[in-house]
């Protein structure tokens, strides 16, 4: 901090901490790496996506009736006459997406990271039982605003806990169902999502936070970690300006792809309205697993397949600390760990992409095995390329990223303008170019449009390589300038 | 003694005050209104985000994540635009 103890703003920090004491709190310091890589974070910002979902869920509490004749009504209320209140549920819905995207997010790199090894058995399994009850709330209160579509995919729901283990399935079919009415099914979705989840969730955040405290931030897998990254620094200020920096851009995003795309109200469920079962995208992997044509062919037993075959991967998930006896926690040394989990990015991708596709019908059994072999046949093969040593290990990703610095830091005032105006416009012709082509596939847009969309898409791309490789230039990880350099007229 | 990141927090907070008070006139029941207010609440928000960044790291930001913030408050501001955010 500059000219610390002189500014207004440090004697009014300093005046704060002598009220609050937030120096002396007991909330353990942070190491200086972790502060450089918001992925450290992201179990945080997945608690404030949770809050923020509270709280615009609270608004919306005030209007809501859970009954089904009147459910869709009050939603569609919400949307026209209450103040703010179109926004207010779009803020609602797209912080609860994202929690679910960054719990996904904080999930996939604590295992890439090995961040599950002793002492962190225990904060593993109560991080998944956490997934498990962020999935639950997206599946519960994708009913309430009563929707044809939802109602459903809450149906394909309840079946899937009808094919679980006797007695599990009688108990909680009857726990999320009732004796199998409309307004018992409602009242109890709107029970879980409002009361009994988060509850449930809050008390294991408290339970996974105190874990937290007593082991600290996960170590840096980097082995060649600046002693000055390796410093700890006190909560206050360092982290919570951080963290208040982190905030301010994710609440941001969540309010500006709340006005980029709004969702409206589909239609209303009413009985004898036949509509295709369409669970939200969180779970739409699922659903292409169970509609695929081999698992449709089997029938009753290829159903209970499917079930029991997502519950086994469930479980060993969870008790992951426990069958994972790999000594070596460096990515480089757990090529066949990393391809695993890539491997499964890949699988939901794909998953989630066929069943969009296919919306309606079932998944062809050729599709289904060629879109499970050819990226096992691909990532293995690479992990394995990378065990026998045939290629160096490039350097992790992360590690290249922290040390980027896009641009030289100069005082000028007209470098930040031209900064911002080629960021600008990047950012634009990506967006722009992915708009076009998809315009260009699926609209029938026409062949200009597809070479314009081409056309922006290589622009963005050769700026984006351009800014890394000079990046690379000036760190050092390139030597000397090459073809690319020539090419790119950069060195 | 007012140093230039005191004065730049002092402007932001007079921005806000102003942009607080004009989102307080406006009619939240009409859609675009509400999305002016939103993109004027987003903007806001990453200003600060720029204004903490540089109080928190003094002379040793790095120019490229303030050049980034700038990018994004005009596409916010333009998105707000497009997406019929006007009065």
């Amino acid at each position: 901090m500059s000219e610390e103890g002189k500014s207004i703003v440090d004697r009014f920090a300093r005046w704060l901490d002598e009220n609050f004491g937030f120096t002396k709190t007991i909330l353990r310091p942070a190491p200086m790496y972790s502060l450089k890589n918001p992925s450290y974070w992201l179990g945080a910002l997945a608690v404030l996506a949770f809050f923020s979902a509270g709280i615009a869920g609270v608004i919306m509490l005030q209007y809501y009736e859970p009954h089904p004749d009147t459910a869709w009504e009050s939603v569609s209320r919400i949307m026209v006459e209450v103040p703010f209140g179109n926004l207010i549920r779009n803020i609602h819905i797209y912080s609860a997406f994202s929690m679910i995207f960054i719990t996904f997010l904080h999930f996939m790199r604590n295992y890439f990271v090995v961040a599950y090894k002793k002492p962190r058995e225990l904060m593993w399994i109560v991080g998944m039982l956490m997934g498990l009850v962020t999935l639950l709330m997206g599946f519960t209160g994708y009913l309430l605003p009563w929707y044809a579509l939802s109602y459903a995919a809450v149906g394909f729901g309840i079946t899937m806990i009808k094919h679980l283990p006797y007695p599990l399935s009688n108990f909680l079919e009857y726990l999320v169902a009732g004796y199998g009415t409309d307004v018992e099914l409602l009242r109890r979705f709107y029970v879980f999502h409002t009361v009994l989840l988060p509850a449930v969730l809050i008390i294991l955040l408290a339970i996974k936070l105190h874990i937290f405290e007593v082991h600290g931030i996960t170590e840096s897998l980097s082995r060649d970690l600046p002693e000055e990254d390796k410093k700890l620094v006190p909560w206050f200020p360092h982290v919570f300006l951080y963290f208040v920096i982190l905030a301010c851009v994710f609440f941001a995003s969540i309010v500006v792809a709340s006005i980029i795309y709004p969702f409206g109200l589909h239609e209303k469920y009413t009985p004898g309205v036949v509509t295709i079962p369409m669970p939200e995208w969180y779970f739409m992997w699922t659903y292409a697993i169970a509609k695929t044509e081999f698992i449709e062919v089997l029938g009753e037993t290829g159903f209970k397949i499917f079930i029991t075959v997502l519950l086994i991967v469930t479980l060993l998930f969870i008790f992951l600390p426990f069958i994972d006896k790999w000594k070596d926690k460096h990515p480089s040394e757990r090529p066949f760990f990393i391809a695993l989990g890539v491997w499964i990015i890949i699988q939901i991708g794909l998953m989630t992409y066929l069943a969009w596709i296919t919306a309606g019908s079932y998944i062809k059994s050729e599709h289904a095995v060629l879109s499970i072999i050819i990226p096992t046949i691909i990532v293995f093969t690479a992990a394995y390329v990378y065990k026998r040593r045939i290629m160096k290990p490039p350097e992790m990703v992360w590690e290249k990223f922290a040390k980027l610095r896009a641009t030289t830091l100069h005082t000028n005032s007209k470098t930040y303008v031209w900064n911002s105006v080629k960021l600008i416009l990047t950012i634009a012709s990506a967006g722009l170019s992915f708009r076009i082509l998809y315009g260009s596939i699926f609209e029938g847009l026409g062949v200009p449009s597809t070479i314009l969309g081409l056309a922006l898409l290589t622009t963005s791309t050769l700026e984006a390589m351009r800014t890394i490789y000079s990046a690379d230039l000036e760190l050092g990880n390139v030597k000397k300038e090459n073809w690319l350099g020539r090419w790119l007229k950069i060195g | 003694m007012v140093n230039k990141i005191d004065l730049a927090l002092a402007l932001l907070i007079v921005v806000q005050l102003v942009l607080t008070i004009f989102v307080w006139t406006l009619n939240p029941i009409i859609v675009s209104h509400q999305v002016l207010a939103a993109g004027y609440i987003a903007s806001t928000l990453i200003i600060l985000a720029i204004i903490v960044y540089v109080y928190y790291r003094g002379e040793d930001y790095d120019q490229e994540w303030v050049a980034m913030g700038i990018a994004m408050v005009a596409l916010i501001l333009l998105l707000t635009y497009l997406k019929g955010g006007v009065v």
